[in-house]
């Protein structure tokens, strides 16, 4: 079930995707998430404490968008392909409003730097993680490589938002650059 | 484009960059601009206008900055790297008000269709100059590698821009995307 805190910044989320920072207000998400006057206040006591929970959100969903239900990702380069293209397909469709809402707080956190700490730890989580898959998926150099992956999926998601591809096959386009990074299977153990 | 229209389209730019679209208002741009009131309503008479003519003016930058002060870039991989690698530069410092700008337009692009197919003009002019460099450059697949090189050029800019590395070296970096690619000279 769904605690009280993730239904208010999925709704926050969901404000900012739809209308921009201008539309994230306290009264609003309580609009939004259909709950009492109040309750965003007394769980984020200013407007920064509310971005900084969006910041924190957004670790979760992005993850949620690559791995799907089962939360896990086969660290094989077929696996690592589905999991980035999963993740395209899910910002560029079902999962829109957490992409426009990322452009709208990256807008905010480039104009004020005190933001900066919070979405940096957000992305250290992100980068733990991914590194460490990307290096049992077999690439000789995870640092280069999870780069490599990770500014072409923002690009892509970036391009395509605004001039969509007739028939993306995101998976297939993250799998040609995989390959053109020359991964080497990892066998035994 | 004339001398007056880049000088409201840049200061139109700006607005964009610090207050979002609804800052894109005509007699702010003429006051940012430092022209006489009025001007800007003269020369773009509809909000349509004046959104695409930014748009437009952003792409022109974005070429600029790419090019830099040569015509031409060298058609290897350390040409295109030094490009690529110059542009994120500014992209991240002298021009980070046509990032930002970019980012809102991109973010409206995506709520009104009128403006994308507009976008979409602009951008393809963009990709056949780049393929075309990066076939020259030794690439055997230069469809899948500008493809490539793009999406990690936009992505780096944007996480840059939130969350700088200090002493960032983009031209290295590209370098290093470049060498995965084996590209080999023509």
């Amino acid at each position: 079930m769904t605690d009280r805190r993730t239904l208010l910044l999925d709704a926050a989320l969901e404000l900012v995707g739809t209308q921009g920072m201008r539309g994230l207000t306290h009264r609003a998400v309580d609009a939004a998430a259909g709950l009492p006057p109040g309750s965003t206040s007394n769980h984020f006591r200013t407007r920064e404490a509310l971005v900084l929970g969006i910041v924190e959100r957004f670790v979760v969903r992005e993850r949620a968008m690559a791995t799907g239900p089962r939360d896990e990702v086969d660290p094989t380069p077929e696996g690592v392909a589905a999991a980035f293209g999963r993740f395209v397909d899910r910002a560029l469709g079902p999962d829109r409003m957490v992409t426009l809402a990322r452009y709208a707080i990256l807008v905010e956190t480039a104009q004020h730097p005190e933001l900066r700490s919070g979405m940096a730890s957000g992305a250290d989580q992100v980068d733990t993680w991914a590194l460490d898959l990307v290096t049992r998926a077999g690439s000789p150099d995870p640092q280069r490589d999870l780069g490599v992956l990770a500014n072409y999926v923002t690009g892509l998601v970036l391009h395509e938002l605004a001039l969509p591809s007739q028939d993306l096959d995101a998976a297939a386009r993250i799998r040609s650059v995989v390959d053109s990074l020359g991964w080497t299977r990892v066998t035994g153990s | 484009m004339s001398n007056l229209r880049a000088q409201l389209l840049d200061a139109g730019i700006e607005l964009v960059a610090d207050h979002g679209l609804e800052g894109l208002v005509p007699c702010e741009v003429d006051r940012r601009a430092g022209v006489t009131d009025g001007t800007t309503q003269e020369c773009f008479p509809t909000r349509q206008a004046l959104v695409e003519g930014v748009a437009d003016r952003c792409i022109e930058r974005e070429m600029q900055m790419v090019a830099g002060d040569r015509p031409e870039v060298e058609a290897s991989p350390d040409g295109v790297a030094d490009a690529l690698g110059r542009f994120v530069l500014r992209a991240l410092d002298d021009d980070r008000s046509v990032t930002l700008s970019r980012y809102v337009l991109q973010a409206e692009a995506a709520r009104t269709p009128a403006l994308r197919a507009f976008y979409g003009v602009g951008a393809d002019n963009v990709d056949t100059w780049a393929l075309d460099l990066v076939r020259r450059a030794g690439s055997r697949h230069p469809e899948r590698d500008f493809g490539l090189l793009a999406n990690y050029v936009t992505g780096l800019v944007f996480h840059e821009l939130a969350l700088p590395t200090p002493d960032l070296d983009p031209v290295a970096r590209v370098r290093d995307v470049i060498g995965a690619l084996q590209w080999s000279a023509p």
